[in-house]
């Protein structure tokens, strides 16, 4: 993928997002294709092993490392996803961080720690989720008291919602609805994979489905529109067909333009 | 005051975290957390799992080829039990899965040269990701006839075991060692050069932080090779091997004058 959008970069495509995980440190030919695509095309840096909600120490090297990769690529978004991927070691996925309050606590802490070294907000992503262990706060108490208390933003991901209230069973509009809208700063949507039991799992793997595309309308119209990154990890398609989606989004946009 | 970003020793939400993540790393002698349901554990099991897996076999292809599906998942999974991997770059789990494999015994039915191979497919990557570049231009002539030459670090020679460069599926075993140049070339593609062991030493002195003075360290070579060498052939022999890397910029000197 980074190998065609060195070449150039779709007039569909206002923004991609990269993982710094996967570019620091990288030289050579991938380090090159890179470059070429930050030269045209504004980047965001959406984040893999922060391990936010952990309980290793918080990995400060990471965050210098990935403030230095932002000035380098003139990138001024930072987004984690609200969970943790670590114990004494990385395990290099998202795990449910208990809704509990300690966690709203300690996850709160760490957000403040990597602001402060960043010297800027950085954004949390709500985590699609399979089980949610020792819970006694709903998943909208915990989201909106981590983002209050540690006063960051919030990357809304549609898609995850529509997995989360599906696999828990709760009203996904409703939840959107409880989301701090102030503090959201862009959108994310993105297909994903339905067992044979009824669990949906959040591979990033297929095309967007209707009922999400019917979720992000509706956001649109309750909480004004935001820029949106349509998330594809697997069984990546021609590039035409992935700019059909981008397209959809701009469609859904332009009532609100 | 400093607040604590790590968690207390007795913290609820440490152990419940640890619970959760041992079962994931061994799932089929930790059991599932009290309290949670085995269907949904086993969604995060086989992610993480997976993952680890696809990663390691695009770093390791070969090796990945050629172990069959069962061997894999058990190396996989003894990955997961005895393996704690530090760092937060993707590229970097290569160098954390090589440190594992020289870390243990392996088993009796596992080929003698995993851990020969693995070095060599970790090496390759290394050479590919590294962040030097080489050089616009390489040596003229009488550079390298004048200058003190270093091998630059895209260039690794190295002695293995085995052949390495040659296992794949159709490959007859052979213990047999092989040296190499690998090397990261203009096109940033990773290659190698088979050496016969002149040049071998030539390159690692060449690797020294001294360098070397080519035609000084023929002379040398040639002298100390017997009474029937012919040292002006052999010092000729010697400048074109040198100049086949000097065309892939793998040369550069240290001089600014001359
Ligand atoms: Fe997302």
């Amino acid at each position: 993928m980074a190998a065609q959008f060195s070449k150039a970069t779709p007039d569909e495509v206002n923004f991609l997002e990269v993982a710094p995980e996967n570019w620091i440190g990288l030289g050579g030919r991938f380090a090159k294709q890179l470059r070429a695509i930050t030269e045209r095309t504004p980047l965001v840096a959406h984040g893999l092993s922060l391990s936010i909600g952990g309980p290793a120490p918080l990995d400060e090297t990471l965050v210098h490392e990935i403030k230095k990769f932002m000035l380098l690529h003139q990138i001024s978004i930072y987004s984690e996803h609200l969970s943790y991927c670590s114990d004494g070691g990385q395990l290099y996925d998202l795990l449910p961080i208990p809704f509990t309050e300690e966690a709203v606590m300690h996850t709160a802490t760490r957000v403040k720690r990597v602001q402060d070294i960043l010297e800027q907000r950085i954004t949390l992503e709500n985590s699609s989720y399979y089980l949610s262990p020792q819970q006694s706060l709903s998943e909208a108490e915990f989201i909106t008291a981590v983002i209050a208390e540690a006063d960051c933003n919030m990357l809304l991901d549609i898609n995850n919602v529509y997995v989360n209230s599906t696999n828990h069973g709760y009203d996904a509009m409703t939840f959107i609805r409880q989301m701090p809208a102030e503090k959201i700063t862009y959108f994310h949507i993105a297909g994903h994979y339905l067992e044979p039991d009824g669990i949906i799992v959040d591979t990033h793997g297929a095309d967007v489905i209707d009922p999400v595309w019917a979720l992000l309308n509706q956001t649109y119209t309750e909480i004004g529109i935001k820029p949106t990154l349509l998330e594809r990890d697997f069984n990546i398609p021609a590039m035409d067909t992935l700019l059909q989606e981008v397209n959809q989004i701009h469609k859904a946009q332009q009532p609100f333009i | 005051m400093v607040s604590q970003t790590v968690l207390p020793p007795d913290s609820e939400l440490l152990k419940i975290q640890t619970a959760f993540t041992q079962h994931l790393r061994n799932p089929d002698s930790i059991p599932v957390p009290q309290g949670l349901d085995a269907r949904r554990m086993g969604i995060y099991s086989d992610l993480i799992f997976n993952n680890i897996s696809s990663l390691i076999s695009e770093f390791f292809p070969v090796i990945f080829s050629l172990t069959d599906s069962e061997d894999w998942r058990s190396l996989i999974r003894e990955f997961f039990i005895n393996y704690q991997c530090e760092t937060p770059y993707f590229p970097k789990l290569a160098d954390e899965f090589l440190q594992f494999l020289m870390g243990r015994e392996g088993t009796n039915h596992e080929p003698d040269y995993l851990v020969s191979l693995a070095h060599y497919e970790w090496l390759e990557l290394c050479l590919f990701t590294s962040e030097s570049e080489l050089p616009v231009n390489p040596l003229d002539k009488a550079e390298l006839k004048h200058q003190r030459l270093h091998l630059s670090d895209l260039a690794i020679p190295i002695t293995y075991e085995y052949p390495v460069q040659q296992i794949s599926n159709s490959w007859q075993y052979e213990a047999k060692q092989a040296s190499l140049l690998l090397f990261r070339d203009q096109h940033d593609s990773v290659r190698f050069f088979e050496l016969q062991p002149l040049a071998f030493e030539l390159l690692t002195t060449m690797q020294q932080e001294s360098g070397i003075l080519l035609p000084d360290w023929l002379h040398q070579k040639a002298r100390a090779s017997g009474p029937g060498t012919n040292i002006d052939n052999f010092i000729k022999a010697g400048i074109d091997l040198v100049e086949q890397f000097n065309r892939e910029k793998l040369i550069y000197t240290s001089d600014t004058s001359n």
